[in-house]
């Protein structure tokens, strides 16, 4: 204890070493804890639909009677129409309208009031609550509404809600507003609704939700309804989760590395004392201590200090994994209504703190604890044993053209080879992880920038329904703006299951023959050849089902079943949650020949090109429901993005303090222990000047080596992060890159923290009189 | 033999007989005082001492008696509290800590009890470690002078060796070596026999001997039995105080001449 004492800095190091550890495994368990629980208690909560029936109309009688099936346990008539919230001229955002028949009575898809009425009327208009810095005004303020059938019309804003269900607009989801039938009419829409969303009784899987849902539509069908589709979503899955899954994933990799980080500082702090102390040792064995006595001490010791640090650690954790699910809920749109921590963490966290640091000194003090009681009691100041570097040394310390002080400070960076791995070890954890962060960060820019190089068109343009597509094309054709236009078709369409029923609702869009708009990479296949008929090319995202190159599929579209070949498989980043399929045709029946839904425009860079086209549809009464702009896809998807990134970017920078505390530590060990050698080179003319080249050296090697070892771990961490991350949003891994200004920066860092760190201990060293730095012991 | 080593400057005759001798070491009135937990000790109490040109002086006395720290004050290692050390025409206490360094490079060869070789240097780069940190001998001189002066000490087949894998005594003759780098007039020796066979310390001690003959001035920190025999001049220091009368003469048969006003606590 009171080598603990005296050694303060030291001690304080160990315990911050650990406590960093501690930190960061606390974090991380509290997030995990915290956020798989109350993340499924937010989402369960709104009472999600277990299927969605789309029909023309759904009346009060239909929900009524589906209702009433022992299956059900609730069912509600819902709309979603998209609409554009005005703020200007030619200011407008996308706005996608709930329309709820009776919001006293939310049986399906629940939302909660958070300020405000919760029933509108008919002119008046609820706004989700993660929406209302896009929307820009207040409870009791207007917005301007418009819907491409009708002119635009005020809604007085009478309430916020928070609606857990959504993925809110801060992580690209659009603005969301809620709205009466009677709304839809005041916007100039028939007041119809035409979703019929059902929970079934008891815990479904998604198999037994679509055979149920198979059923149902048939069963509505024989009423004398339409079912236009079925979407049966993931139970238990919140639109948002891949996020939160990716979040998790890197939390836990950083927290791993964390805790073994602090394993590699606290060893290398232990070595170092059990060298400095090897003469008490020596002393202890003489009057009859034995190994496992004094292994017991240090052992026990390590173990204090990780008590104490476990005592700092653990309620710092607490309030970091706090925060992190603050942000995270922040981010996701939701609430936390308790932060209690399930019963596993504290005693994981305990077994993690107290374990990684034992098990990292268990060699070195078992090692020392058996040295001869004859070599440990003999020291004279500068060891006389063999320490010319090793091999590594011998071969570095031998190039002619380095100085002898360069030699000096090479030879004696391999003195202690246990220590300089550890520490080398340590530092480039830190380093691996700031380079996997600043790699990843650019193998995303590079998919968003391969994504919007493929993507050859600056506007996305959705119209209320088909148009002859040679008035489309002409249309747009003579704006000075206007590079290239397209007119596509787009369909919702599903692929038929092996095992019945239909896989998710995709978007299914048709191309002209030779689109120049699209040139997405292909991961396997073709695309079309010419005059090909009935041939699907999907993105990776489509994966329900996951049809292979050369099969044939049965796809669902509007009603229609058709067989499709799948010719190819491309990459492509957005395109909607559950991917895309570009078709080569349509068969006759689906779309109407000549016809189209969609218009694709490219532009030639002028600024006015959505304006000028926007006003040029409605010249020639071509009825818009949406824009999408390149631009604004760009923004959404680097927001996922900044996300991913800047979370990597904090981990790896906790971990690079950890590992630069190792590296001030190793430096102010190393000179202490050399205190009376540095006092030698002082007797015999070296200035304060040349002690400081010779330690800086040492540091600045171990610093490049420990560059070195980085970036070699970097790789294949850079793979697996970039594999997982890419895997878990676009469903295939990205492409590998790796940045080399990343690399730059952390050797100019680590150099920089070498310098300083072999500087301070130095100096302080060359302040001690030399006859006082000559009798140091 | 090709080692070129001088008196130091300003030395105006290699001949101890000579009336024309040059002042290396002059202490007046140096004291010091360390501060400890029970107040302060005296190590140094008051001190003459002064040292010719060429001169092998022996510091004798008990353990604690002071007279390390006396070596010290004249290598400039330690600084006295009061009192004035000048050494080859150079009052210390004018010099700040680096000047100091340099100055000591020059001007004073250290050999120590446990040599305090550079382990991770080879024997010939520790040599050349004293030029490297004064440049005071051009880069490529260096390592010929390194090998002379190892060839003077009779090790220069060890040149390449690191000094774990030379004896003591091996260890010690390139710590003179070392000591000889830039041809300082002045070689301070503390206890350099302390830790070698008797064989190998009579051999150590005839080396520094032979270095006053060639016009260096050797003071020595020793517990050696009969150094007066090897010496010219012994000074015993008691409690922090150089003894009178403890000079030359007492020396006895290899004592070979009084030195100038030595050997005097001012009291």
């Amino acid at each position: 204890m009171r080598d603990l004492l005296l050694n303060k800095g030291r001690t304080l190091l160990v315990i911050a070493a650990i406590a960093v550890g501690v930190v960061a495994a606390g974090s991380i368990l509290t997030a995990y804890s915290v956020i798989t629980r109350e993340a499924d208690r937010n989402y369960l909560e709104t009472n999600p639909p277990s299927a969605i029936l789309y029909l023309e109309s759904v009346d009060e009688d239909l929900v009524a009677s589906v209702e009433a099936r022992p299956e059900i346990a609730a069912a509600e008539a819902r709309r979603q129409v998209t609409a554009r919230l005005v703020k200007g001229p030619e200011d407008w955002t996308r706005l996608t309208l709930v329309v709820v028949r009776d919001f006293e009575n939310i049986a399906v898809s629940r939302f909660y009031s958070e300020g405000g009425a919760l029933s509108p009327q008919d002119d008046e208009i609820l706004i989700e609550r993660s929406s209302l810095t896009e929307v820009g005004t207040g409870v009791g303020e207007d917005i301007t509404v418009a819907v491409s059938a009708g002119a635009p019309k005020a809604l007085t804003v009478t309430g916020l809600v928070h609606d857990p269900s959504r993925i809110p607009a801060g992580l690209g989801g659009p603005v969301v507003g809620y709205i009466t039938p009677g709304g839809l009419t005041s916007l100039g829409l028939e007041p119809t609704l035409d979703e019929l969303q059902v929970v079934t009784v008891g815990d479904g899987s998604r198999t037994d939700n679509r055979r149920f849902a198979e059923t149902l539509a048939a069963d509505v069908e024989s009423g004398g309804f339409e079912v236009l589709r079925v979407d049966v979503p993931v139970p238990v899955v919140h639109p948002a989760q891949d996020v939160m899954k990716t979040m998790l994933f890197l939390l836990q990799v950083f927290g791993v590395i964390a805790l073994v980080t602090g394993g590699a500082l606290v060893a290398t702090l232990i070595t170092a004392q059990l060298k400095q102390q090897s003469r008490e040792i020596g002393v202890m064995k003489a009057v009859g201590a034995r190994t496992g006595q004094i292994a017991g001490i240090y052992l026990g010791t390590v173990a204090l200090l990780g008590v104490i640090a476990l005592a700092i650690g653990i309620p710092l954790g607490i309030l970091g994994g706090r925060g992190f699910v603050s942000f995270t809920f922040g981010l996701l749109n939701f609430d936390v209504e308790s932060y209690r921590l399930d019963a596993w963490v504290i005693p994981l966290l305990v077994v993690a703190a107290l374990g990684v640091p034992l098990l990292a000194v268990v060699y070195p003090v078992v090692k020392n604890s058996r040295l001869p009681v004859r070599q440990v009691i003999t020291d004279h100041g500068i060891t006389t044993s063999s320490v010319d570097g090793g091999s590594a040394g011998r071969l570095l310390g031998r190039t002619r053209w380095l100085s002898r002080t360069a030699t000096f400070g090479i030879r004696n960076t391999f003195r202690t080879r246990s220590r300089t791995l550890l520490t080398v070890f340590a530092i480039s954890l830190g380093g691996a992880a700031f380079m996997v962060a600043l790699n990843t960060g650019v193998a995303w820019d590079r998919a968003v920038g391969a994504e919007f190089d493929a993507r050859q068109y600056d506007l996305e343009i959705q119209l209320d329904r088909a148009y002859p597509a040679q008035k489309l094309e002409r249309s747009l054709e003579d704006l000075p703006q206007v590079e290239t236009a397209e007119a596509w078709n787009q369909y919702p369409a599903a692929m038929q299951l092996p095992g019945g029923g239909t896989g998710d609702v995709f978007a299914l869009l048709t191309p002209p023959a030779g689109t120049e708009m699209i040139d997405y990479p292909l991961l396997e296949g073709r695309w079309f050849r010419p005059n090909e008929e009935k041939a699907l090319v999907i993105n990776q995202i489509l994966d329900d089902p996951a049809p292979a190159v050369g099969t044939t599929v049965s796809v669902d579209i509007n009603g229609t079943t058709s067989s499709w070949a799948i010719v190819g498989i491309v990459r492509q980043l957005g395109g909607g949650e559950n991917g895309v399929a570009y078709a080569s045709n349509l068969p006759l029946g689906v779309g109407t020949e000549g016809s189209a839904n969609h218009i694709r425009v490219a532009g030639n860079g002028t600024p006015s090109l959505l304006s000028s086209v926007e006003r040029s549809l409605a010249e020639n009464g071509i009825g818009v429901v949406a824009i999408a702009t390149a631009e604004a896809g760009r923004e959404s998807l680097e927001e996922h993005l900044f996300i991913i990134v800047g979370l990597l970017m904090i981990m790896a920078i906790l971990i690079a303090i950890v590992g630069g505390l190792g590296l001030i530590e190793a430096m102010s060990i190393s000179v202490l222990e050399r205190r009376r050698e540095l006092g030698v080179m002082r007797a015999v003319g070296a200035s304060t000047a040349k002690v400081l080249q010779v330690v800086t050296v040492e540091g600045v090697l171990i610093a490049v080596l420990s560059w070195v070892v980085a970036l070699v771990l970097s790789v294949p961490a850079t793979v697996l992060v970039e594999t997982v991350t890419g895997n878990i949003f676009i469903q295939t891994p990205l492409v590998t890159s790796f940045s080399g200004i990343g690399a730059a920066i952390w050797l100019v860092v680590v150099v920089l923290l070498a310098s300083v760190a072999s500087a301070i201990p130095t100096l302080e060293t060359t302040e001690i009189p030399v006859h006082q730095a000559l009798a140091y012991e | 033999m090709t080692t070129h080593l001088h008196s130091g400057a300003g030395a105006t005759t290699n001949d101890k007989a000579g009336p024309s001798r040059r002042r290396v070491v002059d202490l007046e009135g140096v004291t010091k005082v360390y501060e400890t937990g029970v107040g302060g000790f005296s190590a140094l109490s008051d001190a003459d001492l002064a040292i010719d040109a060429g001169e092998f002086v022996a510091i004798v006395g008990k353990s604690g008696s002071g007279k390390s720290t006396l070596l010290n004050m004249l290598t400039g290692i330690d600084r006295p509290t009061s009192g004035v050390v000048q050494v080859n025409g150079t009052v210390l206490d004018d010099l700040s800590e680096n000047e100091v360094a340099r100055w000591r490079g020059e001007n004073v060869g250290l050999v120590f009890q446990f040599q305090q070789l550079m382990p991770t240097l080879t024997i010939i780069e520790n040599v050349m470690m004293p030029m490297d940190f004064t440049k005071s001998v051009p880069m490529k001189d260096r390592r010929p002078r390194a090998l002379d002066l190892l060839e003077l000490v009779a090790i220069a087949d060890q040149a390449d060796k690191f000094p774990s894998a030379l004896s003591g005594g091996q260890q010690q003759r390139a710590a003179i070596a070392r000591s000889l780098a830039n041809d300082p007039p002045l070689i301070a020796a503390d206890e350099p026999t302390g830790n070698l066979d008797s064989h190998t310390a009579d051999s150590v001690l005839g080396l520094l001997g032979d270095l006053t003959a060639a016009g260096k001035t050797v003071v020595m920190v020793t517990h050696e039995r009969d150094i007066a025999a090897r010496v010219d001049r012994v000074v015993t220091v008691a409690d922090g105080r150089i003894l009178g009368g403890d000079s030359l003469g007492a020396a006895g048969e290899g004592a070979k001449r009084p030195a100038a006003g030595a050997g005097e606590s001012r009291e």
